[in-house]
């Protein structure tokens, strides 16, 4: 795992502080190049855990931003200017998928090896059915707000108990066996079709 | 206030009205022009003046809008960045004219605007708007000012704020930032909070539309998402009420109102109604036909109402999109912030109001608010504070044409910028040294209903079997909305060129050799200029001769007074049919040494009349 990555200096080469992102020093704003490989959990110095703390993540990474953000290098050399972009890329792209559960889970799938939920494409027999049937009576209910929000209820209920089951998967994926990576493979693929039949229904 | 090469001024480069500002330690203030007496508002309309050669902005163009239709250019900002093929119904409602710009390679399809026998360009003509508030700046600070921070419509796709930055640069001016116009907003609203908020932008102005849902925190002004529509706003408004008098004009007397000066006059005659009405009850609309024909219309404010609300519903729609998009409902909303001219309408307040549950907020003036926000953003990149961040989105989804002809995207819209997406391509056939990947931008499934960009061509591929070259190409999105296109290629470490061919923009050397032309244009005006006050002052000492031989004629030989006569009017017919200014000035010259001794003479004169 990339945690013992040697490459990354500790502390910042140009002002000794204790670095609290191997990309940038928040002390003295000196800029470090994309690590490889790059670690969206070792980017936010965050252990490598399911559960996570939002309010702590957000508040990381605006810390990591107003050090990084190309518009504090205006007038910087073109050099400079390109890696706070790149680096920004970058560090948008870490808290979007840590900040998103299901990204998130897929994130420490795929780095605990093996196949990647898309790439496994399962999904049980049992959810496809139950979708298919929401989404008929969904159009049944066209245009009669009360039947459209039951649906809605019901929905959003589905995804919250597979997420629970995710996260119980999901929090210690380094421990867990072929067994349990395989289900969550297959949740992770299941929850992919109550969220798309949620950005399909109304806005309401 | 700093030397010119740290000052950098914030622009609202309106469809309407155009601004500059500036901010320092004590926050931003809108840079006026007394002389001009407009506010620090500044009328987005250029004027070509056919005669003289003279172009004028602002206040005095528009003055002039009703006489002269066709080389009065407003609402450019409308064509900025688009084709002359996706216009479509925009270019005949326009009284200039609208032309596809002669000498597009194939492939290539840019609008102009046809006056006084050139085709300028939408940059160019915005050019001239925003050199003409660089030269306020000027004046104000003493000092050249040759950076800014430009605002634009949130849903501004990248063509077109590539175009806005080409703008800049031929009027001289570097453009570190461009910055959409609710965030700018947000900025200007947000500065002196302290506590968490979440707030709506919804800014109607004259001919776009945009809303913002936005995060204040710590200091960071973070977007969560962003919807809007490039055509709708103000403009529309008055078009209900011009297709109403042309529809009723035409039913009681048989008359088309066609003539772009009567077309001219009937969208002032409209926006003065539609201004009217966000304070009067009933409005009277007046046009005389000519011949004893006048026709007359009383519109009620309930009637205006009914006919601009499938427009405000189509706004609220896009409201409703972007709350979900954030994630958020209406009651999370602590703020609405009204941005743009449009928003005095009280029949907005109250739709938008409806919506969010609560009284938008309209205590900044609409029309300022922007280029307040754009000069705090503007203060933010030149040093002068730290303690405020803008974390943006991208409003519309980027991809590629994939076979087939369906629309892969690779970043999604509402994705914190700067952001990147890395995708692999191959070739097709042996030894195959190009790829072409069309780029897209737009939420629609089929690349067909997208925006195209451009189309990128990848060359200098190392020659080898169909397949084998891993050539990744990087799309980077930047802190201002703007794509730029890397590329490598894996197996033999080389990085392939890449070319752009911005589908509606300018090339990089269009737009140099425009940055220079502006610099001989505007002599060009300069010498028009001159040609004016010249002549003006040969009819002004003709003038003067005659009155003096008039009454002091007797005092000088008869053929010499007749010779001044001759050359008066020699002079004055000269002036009149030449444009040589230098040779007018000679000759005014040589004039005026002629009079030398009549001159004498009248003083004698008169200073004996004073003994008398």
């Amino acid at each position: 795992m990339a945690s013992t990555d040697q490459t990354v200096p500790s502390k910042c080469l140009s002002c000794s502080a204790e670095l609290e992102s191997p990309i940038v020093c928040t002390g003295c704003h000196k800029l470090y190049p994309v690590p490889e490989p790059l670690d969206y959990f070792e980017l936010f110095r965050l252990p490598h855990r399911y559960r996570i703390d939002l309010g702590d993540l957000e508040h990381r990474f605006l810390a990591i931003t107003r050090n990084v953000h190309p518009d504090f290098f205006t007038g910087h050399s073109e050099d400079m200017c390109r890696l706070a972009v790149r680096l920004s890329a970058e560090l948008n792209e870490a808290y979007r998928v840590l900040k998103d559960p299901v990204l998130r889970a897929g994130y420490l799938l795929e780095q605990s090896g093996g196949r990647s939920a898309s790439e496994d494409h399962s999904v049980p027999p049992s959810v496809l059915s139950e979708v298919m049937m929401l989404r008929e009576e969904l159009e049944a209910a066209e245009g009669d707000q009360t039947a459209a929000a039951s649906v809605r209820r019901r929905v959003v209920a589905r995804r919250g108990e597979i997420l629970t089951r995710i996260a119980e998967l999901a929090d210690d994926l380094a421990n867990a066996g072929d067994e349990d990576k395989t289900t969550l493979r297959s949740l992770l693929n299941s929850v992919k079709y109550y969220e798309n039949l949620l950005a399909e229904l109304p806005v309401g | 206030m700093g030397d010119s090469k740290d000052t950098i001024v914030g622009i609202d480069l309106g469809t309407t009205n155009s601004l500059v500002a500036y901010a320092d330690e004590k926050g931003p203030v809108i840079i006026e022009d007394p002389a001009a007496g407009d506010g620090g508002i500044l009328p987005s309309v250029i004027g070509f003046d056919p005669e003289s050669g003279r172009v004028t902005i602002g206040r005095q163009a528009r003055a002039h809008a009703v006489e002269l239709p066709l080389t009065t250019v407003y609402s450019v900002k409308r064509l900025m960045g688009r084709g002359f093929a996706d216009l479509g119904d925009d270019v005949g409602r326009l009284p200039y004219k609208v032309v596809r710009r002669p000498g597009n390679e194939e492939g290539r399809d840019v609008a102009a605007v046809e006056v006084g026998g050139r085709a300028l360009t939408p940059p160019q003509l915005s050019a001239l708007i925003l050199a003409e508030l660089k030269t306020r700046a000027e004046k104000h600070f003493g000092h050249p000012v040759n950076r800014a921070v430009i605002t634009v419509p949130a849903y501004f796709d990248d063509a077109q704020r590539q175009a806005t930055r080409d703008a800049g640069q031929i009027a001289g001016l570097e453009v570190v930032r461009i910055v959409n116009e609710p965030t700018a907003a947000a900025l200007a609203y947000g500065l002196d909070r302290k506590e968490d908020l979440t707030v709506a932008v919804y800014d109607l102005g004259g001919g776009t539309f945009d809303v913002s849902f936005m995060r204040l925190r710590e200091g960071t002004f973070e977007v969560l998402s962003t919807h809007g529509d490039t055509h709708l706003g103000g403009d529309d408004f008055d078009r209900q009420i011009m297709d109403l008098a042309t529809r009723e004009v035409k039913e009681r007397f048989g008359v088309e109102i066609q003539a772009p000066a009567t077309r001219q006059a009937l969208r002032l005659f409209a926006e003065a109604v539609k201004q009217a009405l966000s304070s009067e009850a009933q409005k009277t609309l007046q046009i005389d036909l000519g011949d004893g024909r006048c026709y007359q219309r009383v519109i009620t404010r309930a009637e205006f109402e009914g006919m601009i609300d499938p427009y405000i519903e189509r706004t609220l729609d896009s409201c409703r999109q972007a709350m979900r998009a954030a994630g958020l409902t209406a009651g999370d909303v602590d703020h609405v912030v009204m941005v743009g001219g449009s928003t005095r309408i009280p029949h907005v307040r109250q739709r938008v109001g409806d919506l969010f549950e609560c009284r938008p907020y309209t205590a900044w003036n609409p029309e300022e608010v922007v280029a307040l926000g754009a000069a705090v953003q503007a203060s933010i990149l030149a040093g002068v504070r730290r303690d405020v961040l803008l974390l943006d989105v991208t409003p519309l989804s980027l991809g590629i044409e994939t076979l087939g002809g369906a629309m892969g995207k690779l970043i999604r819209n509402n994705m914190r910028v700067p952001c990147q997406a890395t995708e692999t391509f191959t070739t097709f056939q042996d030894g195959q040294t190009n790829v072409k990947i069309n780029v897209l931008q737009g939420e629609r499934e089929l690349a067909a209903d997208c925006r195209s960009l451009g189309v990128f061509e990848l060359t200098g591929v190392p020659p080898m079997p169909a397949g084998m070259p891993k050539i990744d190409v990087t799309f980077l999105i930047d802190q201002n909305g703007i794509l730029t296109v890397t590329a490598h290629e894996q197996r033999s470490g080389t990085e392939a060129g890449i070319q752009v061919v911005p589908a509606h923009g300018l090339t990089r050397d269009e737009v140099r050799r425009m940055e220079r032309e502006s610099v001989a244009f505007a002599r060009q005006d300069m010498t028009a200029h001159r040609l004016v006050d010249l002549r003006n002052q040969v009819v002004f000492d003709t003038n003067k001769t005659e009155q003096m031989l008039t009454k002091h004629g007797d005092l000088l030989p008869a053929e010499e007074c007749q010779a001044l006569r001759r050359a008066a009017a020699d002079l004055r017919q000269y002036a009149d049919s030449s444009s040589d200014t230098e040779e007018i000035h000679r000759r005014l010259q040589e004039f005026g040494r002629m009079t030398v001794p009549l001159a004498n003479a009248a003083i004698s004169a008169t200073l004996r009349e004073d003994k008398d």
